[in-house]
């Protein structure tokens, strides 16, 4: 997820978010909100140096767009951080501005000069395989338009609340870690239970088969009896007789055709 | 301990950039810059680089000379106390059959036998602000490039700029050593990406006609003497 941020400009603030550097702050765009008193900043060694361990990607939104005129070099020289929000290898800004005066209001040239091809019209502004060209946002809604839904737009207005934001953002984190444990502790049962499952499953096997045995066994030693009471019938009718009553008998069967 | 910082413009993307080892084995390179011209299809040198290294995207304007003016333009806002700058660039010069060739004999610079020679010159001459390779000298108005419309632009922007118009050598390729301090002093004056807004665009030859990027190649050397500076080559 994108996710934007306006606030003032401010090195104290940009610091204290690149300082989250280890965390994924890689599709980030903050949108610094220019205001005449923080105007000096842009450019400066202080922004400049913080700037370039900055966590996301880095554009401006000038409310008043004339104010550009008073820092063009050092808005053109903070472009050429690799961190600066580009579309088509050219420089994103937002601002605010009168359609038919921004022209006049906004250095242009100084940017086509210095390599851009220019400034596309708010028209164009949607269609990204448009040449390379500087890219404008007149108000809000050509800024929905190119972030879509894509970013998630928070409007800061003082730095405690930039830096609230950063809390907020903390909590929503512990929020969903939270909720990750929570995840993970009814997981952990689901697999308990499943394992229990699994052990009255064995044991209803092993009692399964214990039954089996034992009818097996039962039924062996059914059998067992039954062949010992045969065998002491056979004992005790026949194999007590004499050996020549034995052998007479063969010859009656023989005779009666029971022998061959 | 002196301290070079190396600035290096970038457009190839088949060039590797040279080696520079025997700037770190003399413990004299105190950071690299680098301008990585953007554009379509173009690979970008990532954003992961290590910590010392500066880089900046910027479109194609005054090829190297404009990539200077971008990364001298950085290294004032951040205050860079170095001494030294050296200036390299992956040099092509497709519209030459000698084009590799003149690329080394610029690379010479970073040498270790170079350097051995720079720093004994450095400590000997207070004096000397910018270093250069011989085969790569060029006197002033002496050479074939430097046509009539060329003396006339390179005077012109002298007296825009307010750079005595001295005589002076200069590097043909625009690679060399040059004193910060005169970097500082000058560029402190004149905003270098005023300057470099003042360049032509895409890839200007100097073939035709006299070209604004090709004469600040040029007054380079010209600025050096300006400030009371001397140049060697070697």
């Amino acid at each position: 997820m994108m996710i934007t941020i306006y606030y003032i400009i401010d090195y104290a603030v940009i610091c204290s978010l690149a300082n989250r550097q280890n965390e994924q702050f890689n599709d980030l765009v903050f949108l610094g909100e220019v205001y005449p008193e923080t105007l000096n900043l842009i450019g400066k060694n202080n922004f400049y140096a913080a700037a370039e361990n900055f966590p996301g990607k880095l554009s401006f939104y000038f409310r008043d767009i004339s104010l550009v005129k008073n820092c063009s070099y050092d808005v053109l020289a903070v472009t050429y951080l690799p961190k600066f929000l580009k579309r088509l290898n050219c420089p994103v800004f937002f601002f605010k501005a009168d359609e038919q005066n921004w022209k006049t209001d906004f250095p242009e040239d100084l940017f086509i000069q210095s390599g851009y091809t220019g400034i596309c019209q708010s028209d164009d502004l949607i269609i990204f395989d448009d040449q390379s060209k500087l890219l404008r946002v007149s108000d809000e809604e050509w800024m929905n338009a190119i972030i879509g839904e894509k970013m998630w737009a928070v409007r800061i207005n003082e730095i405690d609340e930039a830096l609230s934001i950063q809390h907020l953002a903390t909590a929503r984190e512990k929020a969903l870690i939270g909720l990750q444990y929570e995840k993970m502790a009814l997981i952990e049962k689901i697999n308990n239970k499943q394992q229990e499952i699994e052990y009255y499953k064995r044991e209803l096997l092993a009692y399964k088969l214990k039954n089996d045995f034992i009818e097996q066994f039962l039924h062996a030693r059914n059998e067992k009896g039954e062949a010992a009471q045969i065998q002491q019938f056979y004992n005790r009718q026949y194999e007590v007789l004499p050996g020549w009553y034995k052998k007479f008998g063969h010859v009656i069967k023989f005779l009666t055709g029971k022998r061959e | 301990m002196l301290s070079c910082v190396v600035m290096y413009h970038s457009f190839y993307d088949d060039v590797v950039m040279p080696d520079l080892r025997p700037l770190a084995d003399k413990r004299i390179i105190g950071g690299i810059y680098i301008n990585r011209v953007m554009g379509e299809n173009r690979n970008v040198i990532g954003e992961d680089l290590p910590k010392g290294v500066l880089l900046r995207h910027s479109p194609n304007c005054g090829k190297d000379i404009g990539g200077k003016m971008v990364l001298i333009d950085s290294f004032l806002r951040k205050h860079d106390k170095s001494d030294w700058i050296i200036f390299l660039h992956d040099k092509k010069s497709l519209h030459k059959s000698t084009g590799e060739a003149w690329k080394k004999k610029l690379w010479k610079i970073i040498s270790k036998e170079f350097i051995e020679q720079a720093l004994i010159t450095i400590s000997n001459n207070p004096d000397i602000a910018m270093i250069g390779p011989k085969s790569c000298k060029n006197q002033w108005g002496r050479n074939e490039t430097d046509s009539s419309d060329m003396i006339v632009l390179v005077d012109k922007l002298s007296e825009k700029y307010n750079i005595n118009k001295v005589e002076f050598c200069y590097v043909a390729g625009g690679m060399f050593w040059m004193k910060a301090d005169i970097i500082r002093t000058f560029f402190s004056k004149w905003n270098p990406l005023a300057i470099r807004a003042t360049l032509e665009k895409g890839n200007v030859l100097d073939n035709d006609r006299a070209t604004v990027t090709h004469a600040w190649e040029r007054l380079f050397g010209r600025i050096v003497e300006s400030h009371g500076g001397k140049a060697i080559f070697f």
